[in-house]
């Protein structure tokens, strides 16, 4: 049965699968061409002085394109790591978004809790400081 | 007891699961049944080690959730992997993490908070509660996403007119 709000819920799907890629692909040309220039500074790195778990990431993937991974795990490690399995995830979201039928991920229970403690455990490690923490942060 | 494919808590004494009508193992703590085995139980051995739990299939589609037009009875039988089945009611997992590392840390981790509700509400057999945190995982994850597009577009707009307006026209 598909009622309506199931429909309208489908819908908000499939957008958003289109927004994010829209982002990742006009944000990575903006990052090649001129991160400094057109690409806005870390909201809560201007306000707090603190790096979050995304600072950097516009430095790592910039250091991807140019085949750098060192400088890319020196920028932002976690994003580094994770961008095989988010893009991968990513193309089995948009392929059941828009009605393909697609190997199940994410299935596993705890998934997005690991994720959670995972991200909030870089942000808190990072910007510790000192050998080994400095290694997380942007450098 | 919990069904080990789908999370759904049946009484206790149930055979098959009232979520999923996957046959529920005999004995707890219920043995993962693998790919299509049945529980291997007197056969006087010790069963080697289960493989890993197949991957959870979807509830049945009555809870007003879009199946893409696939309906998931009578596909599910012994011996066939179910991981072809499209997810019933989605935690939008991938679109929160895309949300927190690319747009907005504090409305992305919002997103992946809702996205373990659905999984916990799951397992916990609150298929309600779990449609609710879906819709809210997938809210939020539009208002980092599509928000952080916005603020994108705008910051590049602004920079973009002060090069034009600096290089004298």
């Amino acid at each position: 049965m598909r009622s309506a709000v199931a429909v309208r819920a489908n819908a908000a799907e499939r957008w958003l699968t289109v927004v994010a890629w829209g982002v990742l692909v006009v944000g990575g040309l903006l990052l090649v061409t001129g991160r400094d220039r057109f690409v806005p500074p870390c909201a809560f790195r201007t306000l707090s002085g603190l790096f979050c778990p995304g600072c950097g990431s516009g430095r790592a993937l910039v250091a991807l394109f140019r085949f750098d991974l060192p400088a890319a795990l020196r920028a932002n490690a976690l994003v580094v790591g994770a961008l095989p399995f988010t893009l991968a995830a990513l193309a089995l979201e948009t392929a059941s978004a828009w009605g393909f039928t697609v190997p199940r991920i994410g299935g596993w229970r705890h998934s997005p809790t690991v994720v959670l403690v995972v991200i909030i455990a870089f942000w808190v490690l990072r910007n510790l400081g000192g050998w080994p923490w400095e290694l997380l942060a942007p450098h | 007891m919990n069904c080990p494919y789908c999370g759904f808590v049946n009484a206790e004494g149930a055979t098959t699961c009232a979520s999923c009508d996957q046959q529920l193992p005999a004995a707890p703590p219920p043995p993962p049944a693998g790919y299509g085995q049945p529980p291997a139980e007197g056969y006087g051995y010790a069963p080697a080690p289960p493989p890993p739990a197949p991957p959870a299939p979807p509830a049945p589609p009555a809870y007003g959730q879009s199946t893409y037009g696939q309906p998931a009875y009578g596909q599910q039988g012994y011996g066939q992997p179910s991981y072809h089945q499209p997810a019933p009611i989605k935690n939008h997992l991938v679109m929160a993490i895309l949300a927190t590392l690319c747009c907005c840390v504090p409305l992305g981790a919002v997103g992946i908070i809702f996205a373990s509700q659905v999984n916990s509400k799951l397992a916990a057999g609150d298929i309600a509660g779990a449609e609710k945190a879906s819709k809210s995982a997938l809210l939020w994850s539009w208002l980092a996403i599509g928000g952080g597009a916005l603020i994108g577009i705008g910051y590049a707009a602004l920079v973009a007119v002060s090069v034009v307006a600096d290089s004298g026209f």
